[in-house]
């Protein structure tokens, strides 16, 4: 994967064809962008897969029967996630993770839903299943110094003690007062074929 | 197959599974049948409004249906019919009777209500189950469930779906002989959200990088 800091970004895609069969699989998939914007312009774009934890797989679980009535709610940033011994190597996110390497800042995010309806005839080839996905995003302001390489997607805010349900580490973005962040997280459910 | 997923490998996956039994009361479950089920297009995104705060209703209701199999007088398309051949008997343009009725991810209803229960439900890890038992005449073909954000009185939105073998069958499969005009039904039935799903006989996906 490439994860060179040069804002080229790998081509997803959050829908597959599917058969639309009995016990399909349907996988939880998501992804985070990340703008750089200083004086006006887009100086960094990227977008890539995030790594959605444990923990957060279990708040869907709680979400669905109604324990938990707590989503995406929050985005986290942090100073963390570049190797100590060697600033130029960036860590891996782990699927244990519950909390960002260094908490740097927060912001509620703006959460929409996009659907897409089904095309064509299912068990066709050209057959695109029906795809859901939630858009979470927040804009961070800077007003100092400071390197950002990792960001989270948490429940609530960072002082509640929230539930991590994704994490991502990428290329540091060297912020400078002024500039702004932009974060997109999309989250989504996609359909695929079952073997045989 | 070539599938592009997204998210680090493996990608986690939402599996249904339904378990279903019957049980003489207060006696020894038999006739147990685990299988998968159909999340409906619905059902997911519910699923993810609840995750994105858009929407609230969360799934609380099991249902059970008489209507998962084709009896005379209905006419379900045949999905396997072949226009282009001449119609016969491995060529039907209807399913035939007793033919279980396919399942599509825009099912939003069972075929026929027959009955509902406020699901048991819990959490372990990433695994939410819902148990629920009916009481049912054991001359009753119940043949398909599914569950439910709510009762049926208020048209509620189906999460996912199950057809399988009528209870009748089964109690006839097994010998049993009841004794009583009814018999519990036992469903238990886990939504779980997995990373390591293939170990179950799923397909292993390819990565994109």
């Amino acid at each position: 994967m490439k994860r060179d800091g040069t804002g080229r970004s790998r081509p997803v895609q959050m829908g597959v064809p599917a058969s639309g069969v009995v016990g399909e699989q349907v996988g939880v998939v998501g992804e985070l962008t990340v703008r750089h914007i200083r004086g006006g312009q887009v100086i960094f774009e990227e977008t890539d897969r995030n790594l959605i934890t444990t923990s957060g797989l279990s708040q869907f679980a709680k979400l669905a029967i109604g324990e938990s009535n707590l989503g995406a709610f929050y985005i986290q940033i942090g100073t963390g996630g570049v190797n100590p011994s060697n600033p130029n190597a960036i860590l891996e996110p782990n699927a244990n993770d519950t909390a960002l390497i260094d908490f740097y800042a927060e912001g509620e995010t703006v959460r929409t839903i996009r659907e897409t309806p089904a095309v064509g005839i299912p068990g066709t080839t050209t057959y695109v299943p029906y795809s859901v996905t939630a858009r979470m995003a927040y804009t961070f302001d800077f007003h100092e110094t400071v390197r950002i390489p990792e960001a989270g997607l948490f429940t609530a805010l960072h002082a509640s003690n929230p539930v991590m349900i994704a994490h991502r580490i990428f290329f540091p973005r060297e912020m400078v007062d002024q500039d702004f962040l932009e974060l997109v997280w999309e989250i989504g459910f996609s359909r695929y074929p079952t073997k045989g | 197959m070539g599938v592009v997923i997204i998210g680090r490998t493996p990608t986690p996956c939402v599996l249904g599974t339904i378990a279903t039994e019957l049980c003489v009361p207060d006696g020894e479950p038999f006739g147990k049948i685990v299988q998968p089920n159909m999340m409906t297009d619905r059902g997911i995104a519910q699923l993810l409004g609840l995750f994105a705060g858009t929407e609230s209703t969360t799934f609380t209701h099991m249902q059970i249906g008489t209507g998962g199999r084709v009896v005379a007088g209905e006419e379900i398309p045949n999905p396997k019919f072949n226009s282009s051949l001449p119609e016969s008997d491995n060529n039907r343009r209807h399913l035939p009777v007793g033919t279980v009725k396919p399942i599509t991810p825009d099912r939003e209803a069972l075929y026929a209500f027959s009955d509902e229960e406020v699901a048991i439900r819990t959490v372990n890890g990433a695994n939410a189950r819902f148990v629920a038992r009916f009481e049912i005449p054991v001359d009753v073909p119940v043949n398909e469930a599914g569950i439910f954000a709510g009762s049926v009185g208020t048209s509620p939105l189906m999460l996912n779906v199950a057809t399988f073998i009528d209870t009748v069958q089964r109690i006839r499969m097994t010998k049993a002989t009841p004794t009583t005009d009814t018999i519990w039904f036992n469903v238990t039935w886990d939504v779980a959200f997995e990373r390591y799903p293939f170990d179950r006989g799923y397909q292993e996906v390819e990565s994109s990088v």
